[in-house]
């Protein structure tokens, strides 16, 4: 069986993820990086363009995501919140962003769609966590139901908003 | 049209400063082989290449790697299952030290699974015959025993490549539930003791790719969560 | 036995237990809100501020403030300790969360009880 030996480089990444590392350790090959792991000088296989994500796991990084993300918007809302209670000047001001400006029915919408999909991925949690859809098959549906539920609230969200 | 291209993982600590994919071409001769047998082609071309194997039947679990993105048992994976555009990329279980080419450092997998005490504990008097156990209390071990320890799943875990030493893994948790929920076990407040902490079992996040990948079908999220339950009515 | 001191509860089941029961009160005051607004288009500013007037909004909505900062830190934690590995940039970045989620939190209850 001919064998052809075409080499090509790895990427490499001193992107190195354990707290005993070499943070700014570059290789001589310094275009590419090299995973490092824990306490050890070997690499480590961990580019992730590499490795098939079966739809459970997108969704739960998904779900990590949009959480990051509503926790910055939380400054949006309390934003909204307070301004909206404190006076009827305050009330129009909050009414009339969302209802002309277009900035703030961009990031109101963000927001509504980061919660809509954080919320039914939260409801596929407390499923699993009664033991409901924790096969193979289950959690593969539950992941399509997710996306879209979600997506649906998204379009939703998106009408109310504009 | 039978020419399988092939790009595997490659690296000597000997003689590379890092790891590269190399590429080759094998004729299968329209069979649809096992990814092993055509690992065995390779070598007996190229003897450098370096790969664990031992039973070929999917029962040691010595074979397990990184197939077209997905994690399996190299002798009961076929080409067919697996193949795209006639492309097959080997690469080694994601997350663990590589020690040369597909062969990887599983000492981070062993070392969890040591710390959930693998081995049955009770100080009763040893009785006359075994231990007894009806057939529903022995039923509870389906699922769990069967486990090859191929580290196919811990390695396809997320939380178990961010915190390989703190968070015990699916294989690892799969173990202890297995004997937490053995009946002639007696241990049991000890090992539900030892898993309290916020990382030994509450990394799991509920990704599932364990399930995914799994060759011998297990479900470690399902032992995970029974684990939580125990801890839960343990505790609450 | 794993240690930490920045995680939330006193135990992993702590914080995962604190975790689901603060999803589910947000839960409910997400669903209250958006149905609030949806079945109220024409919402005026004395509406609003009455609704935020009533001791049961009150209570709800502060229980729902706590349960904000509970599930944003159980949360925020396990990220940061997933992806942060160099110590000092970890704990600095779980400061300034914290010192964040308490701003949230005292803004909200000026808000709900300020003149």
């Amino acid at each position: 069986m001919p064998v052809s030996a075409a080499a090509s480089p790895l990427p490499q990444t001193t992107a190195c993820f354990h707290p005993v590392c070499l943070p700014g350790a570059v290789t001589e090959a310094s275009q590419e990086s090299v995973y490092r792991a824990v306490n050890s000088k070997r690499p480590v296989n961990l580019d992730l363009t590499t490795i098939h994500f079966p739809l459970p796991a997108l969704t739960s990084i998904a779900h990590r995501i949009t959480g990051v993300i509503l926790f910055i918007g939380l400054i949006f809302a309390f934003w909204a919140f307070d301004k909206s209670l404190s006076s009827p000047a305050g009330f129009a001001a909050v009414s009339d962003a969302l209802a002309h400006n277009f900035l703030a029915k961009l990031i109101a919408w963000g927001l509504l769609s980061a919660l809509a999909f954080h919320f039914v991925a939260g409801i596929k949690h407390l499923l699993m966590d009664i033991d409901i859809g924790v096969t193979l098959e289950g959690g593969v549906k539950k992941a399509q139901i997710t996306v879209v539920v979600s997506a649906v609230l998204i379009i939703l969200a998106g009408v109310w908003v504009w | 049209m039978s020419m399988l291209q092939v790009s595997i993982y490659r690296y000597n600590p000997e003689t590379d400063s890092a790891p590269y994919m190399q590429e080759y071409q094998v004729d299968t001769q329209g069979r649809d082989l096992m990814v092993l047998n055509v690992l065995e082609m390779l070598k007996a071309e190229d003897t450098t290449l370096a790969y664990r194997r031992s039973c070929r039947e999917g029962v040691c679990g010595s074979d397990g790697m990184n197939m077209n993105g997905k994690n399996g048992l190299a002798c009961i994976t076929s080409l067919s299952e697996v193949v795209k555009d006639n492309k097959l990329t080997l690469r080694p279980l994601p997350g663990l030290p590589v020690v040369r080419d597909l062969v990887v450092d599983m000492g981070l997998f062993y070392q969890q699974y040591e710390r959930i005490q693998p081995y049955l504990q009770n100080d009763e008097p040893a009785p006359a015959i075994e231990r007894l156990q009806s057939p529903e209390e022995r039923d509870k071990l389906d699922g769990l025993y069967e486990c090859i320890l191929c580290a196919c799943c811990s390695t396809s875990c997320p939380s178990f490549w961010w915190n390989p030493d703190k968070f015990v893994g699916p294989a690892g948790l799969l173990q202890s539930y297995r004997f937490l929920a053995d009946s002639r076990d007696k241990a049991t407040r000890e090992r539900l003791a030892e898993l309290e902490d916020p990382f030994s079992v509450f990394r799991c996040r509920g990704i599932m790719n364990c399930v995914a990948v799994c060759p011998k079908g297990l479900n470690p999220t399902r032992a995970i969560g029974k684990i939580r339950e125990m801890l839960l009515a343990n505790a609450t | 036995m794993v240690t930490n001191v920045t995680n939330l509860g006193r135990s992993g089941l702590s914080d995962w237990l604190i975790q689901r029961v603060s999803a589910l009160i947000l839960a409910l005051y997400t669903l209250f809100i958006v149905a609030y607004l949806l079945f109220n288009p024409g919402l005026d500013y004395a509406a609003w501020s009455g609704l935020f007037a009533q001791t049961w909004m009150r209570i709800f909505t502060l229980l729902s403030l706590i349960s904000i900062a509970a599930h944003a830190w159980v949360g925020l934690w396990t990220v940061t300790t997933d992806y942060i590995k160099p110590t000092g940039v970890r704990v600095g970045t779980q400061i300034v969360i914290i010192l964040a989620i308490f701003v949230f939190l005292v803004w909200g209850i000026q808000v709900l009880w300020g003149a």
